[in-house]
């Protein structure tokens, strides 16, 4: 199976190896099984410096040669990277034609791969980072892709996924009813309420993110983060403590609920007593898909106030855009002050357009 | 390292538990035939045998953490197993740091923070140490777990000294619970750490690797993130390459103008380039020609066994594809 000539060298990377030019290395032939094929090798060991543990190779020399990768670390012997990466990597780049074979899966097909090297001689992209000219060929076409992906990044759609029919038939209204979605930022006067209510937390913010942001006015007693819902319950120990993060997080509207942009999303903060955000997943995601819906509402009714604070005349254009939002907040019941706000603005501009 | 964690460092780290304490470990329960002095464990008989036992003590990260007797020109140390499962009865004069892993600590993709080895595959129950074939931060939380409405904020509680967590997935009408990390290692850390605890003192949780979440969401998310990082690796790699270009401009270079004309423009991302991924730059030495030349020349240094030609036995065990 494996051949005398490839106990001599084994084929390690330059990180494992060290700096030091003089090495010493112990050899002991069929000292342990390959961690990926299972069949005995050839182990080296050594020591980089006088104090660091030992190294020792892991993987055979043919799993080694089949993959491009070293067999102490088992990153990439060209680029130095996670072979799982460069794979992934090659396939951003576009290479359709990798000729090795796919990562075998189970005992059986390892070995199988292994004992015939002749027929797989790479699998995933080894072939093309083992050849330096190739590798290098990639590479600048890589260079082009990172730029093109740097000058346009990539915008996330927001995707309003349908919920399946029996998510959606779930009654949640106990639930909303009690989440102090028309909430504010003021102060409220039960002294005994000191958690924040969060709503719009997308997926892809994680939660310490949020807590970092908190934690900087006061020690935190409990989060209640519910990505499935969007939304969580941030509670602290003082309530003067929660009043100092509710004084500093923007409010776009004194009456409707705080903005706070943490990682690139917008999320909205008010008071509000600690409630139950729905037991099953299914609840859950109802809940999520009802919060989101409701914040777009009050972004549209947000960058429609913003507008009228910064320049009147923009506004004259986004006047037939505002009365939109005023129908579907009869729905919802808004805030009344709000509403009498925006109809307000909507009189200003039309009254303007009418002299014009 | 984070402020809190550095200023816990400048004290000696305290021992765990006296030595007396743990000698006192007797045999576990009995629940099968054989006894196995190796793993600690009854074997044979049937039954269910994989019963875990409450863990009798616990890791207390304000208490316990402290510096240790870590040579200072070791790289990477590992942490100590026993300060994560809180029974370290040599203290200060340990080998291995009684720390919690930090963001900016690097492991080898081949072992965890322990410095245990990993495996190709899970083993089946998903216990144990995990493979290096992927990066795993979610932990599975399972066992006689009692789910009353303060559970969220309890794992919270517990699972938020161990590292920054990214989410919490708590799902009642399973009862189970996930808890994924920022990084690997603290999830590594955190699932030695809580792993036949109990929160409510009844319970005992059983912490094991979660599989792949389904959940499309979860997937894009995964994906997005995938190529993200291969993104940011790329970026390094072409830094790297830059580097090396340029060297080749004053040596009589092969490369044409073309591609040195397309690298240049990458200059600016190298002042972005993320610390986390030093161990790529020091592969590449800029001062060789090019990189097969490069590995065959340290071989050269090494091996002084001039009966060998490492230059034909290597091109043999580095690319079969040429000549």
């Amino acid at each position: 199976m494996s051949n005398m000539e490839d106990n001599e060298i084994p084929a390690v990377c330059e990180t494992c190896l060290g700096s030091n030019t003089h090495l010493r290395m112990m050899r002991e032939r069929d000292g342990l099984e390959c961690k990926l094929c299972t069949r005995p090798f050839t182990v080296f060991k050594w020591s980089t410096h006088k104090n660091d543990a030992y190294k020792k190779t892991i993987i055979c020399v043919t799993c080694s040669k089949q993959r491009n990768c070293c067999q102490s670390c088992l990153l990439d012997l060209t680029y130095g990277i996670p072979i799982q990466m460069r794979d992934a990597a090659l396939k951003m780049a576009g290479v359709d034609n990798i000729s090795g074979a796919n990562e075998p899966k189970n005992e059986i097909s390892k070995l199988y791969i292994a004992d015939n090297s002749e027929r797989f001689k790479s699998i995933g992209g080894a072939s093309i980072t083992g050849n330096s000219e190739k590798a290098k060929e990639i590479l600048t076409k890589l260079a082009l892709i990172s730029q093109n992906k740097n000058s346009n990044p990539s915008t996330k759609e927001s995707r309003d996924q349908l919920l399946p029919d029996h998510i959606d038939k779930i009654d949640v209204t106990k639930i909303i009813s009690k989440l102090p979605l028309k909430g504010s930022l003021n102060p409220p006067n039960d002294k005994s309420i000191t958690s924040l209510f969060i709503f719009g937390i997308d997926d892809s913010l994680p939660e310490y993110k949020i807590s970092d942001f908190f934690e900087q006015y006061g020690k935190i007693k409990s989060f209640n983060c519910q990505h499935r819902a969007k939304c969580g319950y941030i509670t602290f120990v003082k309530r003067e403590d929660a009043e100092l993060a509710a004084k500093k997080i923007p409010k776009p509207d004194d009456n409707g609920p705080g903005l706070l942009i943490v990682g690139g999303i917008p999320l909205r903060v008010t008071w509000g007593k600690e409630r139950e955000l729905g037991k099953s997943s299914g609840e859950k995601l109802k809940v999520a898909s009802i919060v989101s819906k409701y914040i777009k509402k009050i972004s549209k009714l947000d960058s429609s106030k913003m507008s009228k604070k910064r320049n009147l005349k923009q506004l004259e254009y986004m006047a037939p855009t505002i009365s939109e939002p005023k129908k579907k907040q009869s729905k919802m019941d808004l805030n009344p002050e709000v509403s009498t706000e925006v109809k307000k603005v909507i009189y200003k501009s039309t009254g303007k357009s009418l002299e014009l | 390292m984070s402020d809190d964690i550095a200023n816990l460092m400048l004290r000696p780290a305290r021992q765990q538990i006296s030595l007396e304490e743990l000698e006192s470990d007797e045999l576990p329960p009995q629940n099968g035939i054989v006894f196995n002095i190796w793993f600690q464990k009854w074997s044979g008989g049937g039954g269910s045998n994989n019963q875990i036992s409450k863990a009798k003590h616990k890791v207390n990260i304000e208490k316990d953490t402290g510096f240790t007797n870590v040579t200072k020109d070791k790289n990477n140390p590992y942490i100590c197993l026993y300060y994560a499962k809180g029974i370290c009865v040599k203290g200060k004069n340990c080998q291995y740091l009684h720390r919690i892993p930090q963001d900016d600590d690097f492991w080898p993709q081949t072992v965890d923070c322990f410095g245990r080895e990993k495996f190709s595959e899970y083993r089946e129950d998903m216990s144990g140490i995990g493979s290096f074939n992927n990066v795993n931060k979610t932990l599975y939380i399972g066992g006689s777990l009692i789910i009353k409405s303060n559970f969220h904020d309890l794992i919270n509680e517990n699972f938020k000294k161990f590292g920054k967590i990214d989410k919490i997935n708590v799902i009642n009408n399973k009862n189970c619970c996930f808890v994924s990390y920022k990084n690997e290692s603290n999830a590594q850390f955190a699932k030695e750490a809580m792993m036949g605890q109990s929160l409510y003192g009844e319970d005992i949780m059983v912490i094991k690797w979660a599989n792949e979440d389904p959940n499309p969401i979860a997937k894009n998310l995964k994906k997005r993130q995938l190529e993200q990082d291969t993104n940011d690796m790329i970026k390094n790699l072409l830094s790297n390459f830059d580097g090396k270009s340029k060297q080749q401009k004053i040596l009589p270079s092969e490369i044409d103008a073309s591609e040195a004309e397309i690298e240049e423009p990458e200059e600016d991302d190298q002042s972005n380039d993320e610390p986390e991924e030093i161990e790529i730059k020091q592969i590449e030495q800029p001062s060789q020609k090019t990189l097969l030349n490069n590995t065959d020349l340290s071989y050269l240094k090494f091996l002084k066994r001039p009966e060998i030609k490492p230059r034909r036995s290597l091109i043999n065990a580095y690319d079969s594809d040429s000549d």
